[in-house]
């Protein structure tokens, strides 16, 4: 017989052994086992996923629900919370692969959670976004997150994985749309890289989203609240404004996602809208927008500033996503409308149209050449006549000052650049668009070029202008609407500008309501806009020196309470002073 | 976006305010009141102000023939009104539980002429109170391109009580959060 002690005996025998000698050493064993202490933390690892519902290959067959794409949630915010206390016990952020790692104490009961937010404090590239529900019952909108279970942390590294899902089912939503936050934040993580990349210490202003499955596209009034949001936008608003429904409200980006009716228009999977809602932002953060807003579309001949504006959205939605495609779903996602931004639209082109803009801007940008587009500029190119030229131009910002400003620091490209422009019928010249001769086509007025940065000198008699509407005036931003003088202001002084209804233009009839507004790049620097009368007149008014922008229009065309015909509705304006 | 722009992005009111409010952050406290100018027929009508994404050029506006009831149908008068450059224009409309549509619910309005005002009318049957949206969506085409709107058109029928929300719950830090349930995955070890 072998007098060796088996292999399972000798286990016990070490045992007794260990036993005996942490008793001699005053050691605190004696249950018979060998337990090490439990390690004082242990590391939890995981992936944060979204599921995306991708855009059907075929155009116009909208989103394509099955399967959806799963996605990792990149930069987002990842929380260890105690499940008892709710306390946080440990913070950090995905990468750009949606991965995560956060040291937690053992034994502990606790999830994780996925906030709606990318954040990143401290030395720049900074950034702070966030996606909220502006339709909760909170006086502050609820930021959006993803929670895991509640389980013990244990005494050993795990890993957890959290994947947000759609809550689509075969034909409709019917659960929670866990994942359409991170699928907005995805979009902003997108935009915001091509933004870093091109400057990389770039010090974002705080953006929030504001999206919620009662969000639609309302006839009437912007009620955020309530989730009528009348349709995807960026509305800047100050710190003490109301909407419509006498709410707070507050600045950012709101986005459709409503999915109750069976045509409804949803947005937290259509990237062009949400990247083109950001192009606003960046207009507005970084450079300068003085767009006015109101109703665009298709090609209808636009104000300057609102036509360059909203170009500018659609361009930079495609360097984002690298596509000049622009798609948006609709019909509860089974449809969507496109634009392709290298396809010609010739109906309407000059410098009040979007479309024109966007052709240009995709085209500096993009590096398919073709006829008439022998150009390729970065990003970083275009970006920096955004917040440079284009922020501090004297006329108004349009495509005049952003060519002109991109002209002067791209010497290399004036022929190519020229060439886009004489592309899309764009002759005028320099910020003001000197010797433009394009009016806009059949039916326009030609009086509209005429009245385009018109010279207004102090003390000269009294100069005849007319709001005038060869598009239709609705939301007052249409081709003529608005007529944009300049005064050369030499030195600082008093002026007294007055604007009074004439119908001394043949076929004209009187401005009923005559307003003015005085700009200095784009900051207001006075106004008159007293009710009726058919005389405006701002007073006394101290404007330092330098070069304005005197914009007056006959208000009667933007009020939605009457309607006028088409008629140019003229008035007299002059400047006075010592 | 300047404070011009703030004024129209808010639209509607806030466009009125615009004009008569020196402060646009007080936008919705003052409007203009209209002078010497005609009658709009339309102006009982709720009006769309469409702003943000592109879409359709085409401007709509609605009117119930009567305030919608319970079981009793009522006629919605929808004007459509194309902009500069619209060839061609197809609505659909559609409803969502709790409303029957009856009439044509899609037409189509070849060679339209921009700014012209095009009717279309269908019935709607409520079969309970509550608030409601239908749903239309305009196309629009442009010489080869279509563009579409959608635009959800907001009734409420009989007595709806205030709708009592629950608040949001908040995190440690006592910040409004909205949580959601995640598909989990777990390895231990």
């Amino acid at each position: 017989m072998n007098s060796r002690p088996s292999r399972l005996v000798r286990p016990a025998a070490l045992g007794a052994l260990a036993s005996l000698l942490l008793s001699a050493c005053g050691g605190s064993g004696g249950d018979g086992g060998v337990t090490p202490p439990p390690p004082a933390s242990v590391t939890i690892s995981g992936r944060i996923t979204f599921d995306r519902i991708a855009f059907d290959t075929t155009l116009g067959n909208g989103l394509n629900p099955t399967p959806p794409v799963e996605s990792p949630a990149r930069e987002v915010t990842v929380q260890a919370i105690d499940a008892s206390s709710s306390a946080v016990l440990a913070t950090t952020a995905t990468d750009a692969n949606g991965d995560y790692s956060v040291s937690v104490p053992s034994n502990r009961n606790l999830f994780i959670r996925a906030r709606a937010e990318m954040i990143k404090t401290g030395t720049a590239p900074t950034w702070n976004f966030s996606v909220h529900n502006n339709t909760d019952a909170g006086i502050t909108d609820a930021l959006y997150a993803l929670d895991g279970n509640p389980a013990s942390s244990g005494v050993a590294n795990s890993t957890r994985n959290l994947r947000a899902p759609t809550g689509f089912g075969v034909t409709s939503y019917t659960g929670e749309r866990a994942a359409a936050p991170f699928a907005i934040l995805d979009t902003v993580f997108r935009a915001k890289e091509l933004v870093r990349i091109a400057v990389p210490d770039t010090a974002f202003p705080e953006l929030r989203l504001f999206w919620s499955d009662a969000n639609k596209p309302t006839v009437g009034d912007f009620c955020a609240d309530n989730g009528d949001i009348q349709t995807s936008s960026y509305r800047v608003f100050g710190v003490n404004d109301v909407d419509q429904c006498g709410d707070a409200v507050a600045t950012g980006i709101y986005l459709l996602g409503d999915a109750t009716a069976t045509m409804s228009d949803t947005d937290e999977f259509d990237q062009s809208v949400i990247a083109h809602e950001f192009g606003h932002y960046v207009e507005d953060r970084f450079g300068r927008s003085d767009s006015i807003g109101g109703q665009h579309g298709g090609d209808v001949p636009l104000d300057l500033r609102v036509a360059f504006g909203e170009g500018w959205g659609n361009a930079f939605s495609g360097m984002v996503l690298g596509s000049p495609i622009y798609r948006d779903s609709f019909n509860l996602m089974q449809n969507d409308f496109h634009i392709d931004m290298e396809a010609d639209d010739d109906v309407s082109e000059g410098w009040f149209s979007e479309a024109s803009v966007w052709e240009i801007l995709w085209d500096l940008f993009d590096s398919t050449n073709e006829a008439g587009d022998t150009v390729t500029l970065s990003f970083q190119t275009l970006f920096a006549v955004i917040t440079g030229a284009q922020k501090t131009t004297d006329a108004v910002t349009s495509i005049y000052s952003f060519l002109t400003g991109l002209r002067a620091a791209n010497a290399g490209s004036l022929a190519a650049i020229g060439n886009l422009e004489d592309g899309e019928e764009i002759f005028g010249s320099g910020d003001f668009g000197a010797g433009e001769t394009n009016f806009g086509g059949a039916g326009a007025d030609p009086q509209v070029l005429v009245d385009l940065f018109r010279e207004i000198v102090r003390n000269d008699p009294p100069i005849t202008v007319c709001s005038r509407s060869p598009f239709g005036h609705e939301t007052a931003n249409k081709l003529g609407n608005r007529v944009f003088l300049r005064l050369n202001n030499d030195v600082q002084r008093l002026v007294t500008i007055t604007a009074t209804g004439t119908n001394s233009v043949s076929g004209s009839i009187s401005a009923t309501d005559p307003d003015i507004f005085v700009l200095r790049r784009g900051v207001l620097a006075a106004l008159g806009v007293d009710e009726g009368g058919g005389t405006e007149t701002i007073d006394q008014v101290l404007l330092p020196a330098g070069l304005y922008v005197i914009e007056v229009y006959d208000f009667a065309l933007a009020d939605t309470r009457i309607v006028v015909s088409d008629a140019p509705r003229c008035m007299t304006v002059s400047v006075t002073g010592t | 976006m300047n404070r011009l722009a703030i004024c129209l992005s808010i639209a509607g009111l806030a466009l009125a305010a615009c004009g008569s409010d020196p402060d646009p952050d007080t936008a919705g406290a003052a409007t203009k009141t209209a002078k010497s100018a005609p009658a709009d027929p339309l102006a009982r009508m709720a009006q769309a102000v469409g702003n943000g994404k592109p879409g359709a050029a085409v401007l709509i506006r609605y009117d119930f023939s009567a305030k919608p009831a319970v079981g009793t149908p009522m006629e919605l008068q929808l004007v459509f009104i194309p902009q500069a450059g619209v060839d061609s224009l197809d609505i659909m409309v559609s409803s969502m539980d709790g409303v029957t549509l009856s009439g044509p619910q899609t037409a189509s309005f070849p060679d339209v002429v921009p700014s012209k005002q095009y009717t279309h009318k269908v019935s709607v049957l409520p079969d309970r109170a509550g608030v409601f949206y239908l749903s239309v969506v305009a196309t629009t085409q442009i010489g080869n391109s279509n563009l579409s709107r959608t635009f959800a058109i907001p009734f409420s029928v009989g007595t709806v009580p205030a709708q009592q929300k629950a608040p949001p719950q908040t995190d440690a830090a006592g910040e409004a959060v909205q949580p959601a349930k995640a598909q989990e995955t777990t390895k231990s070890g």
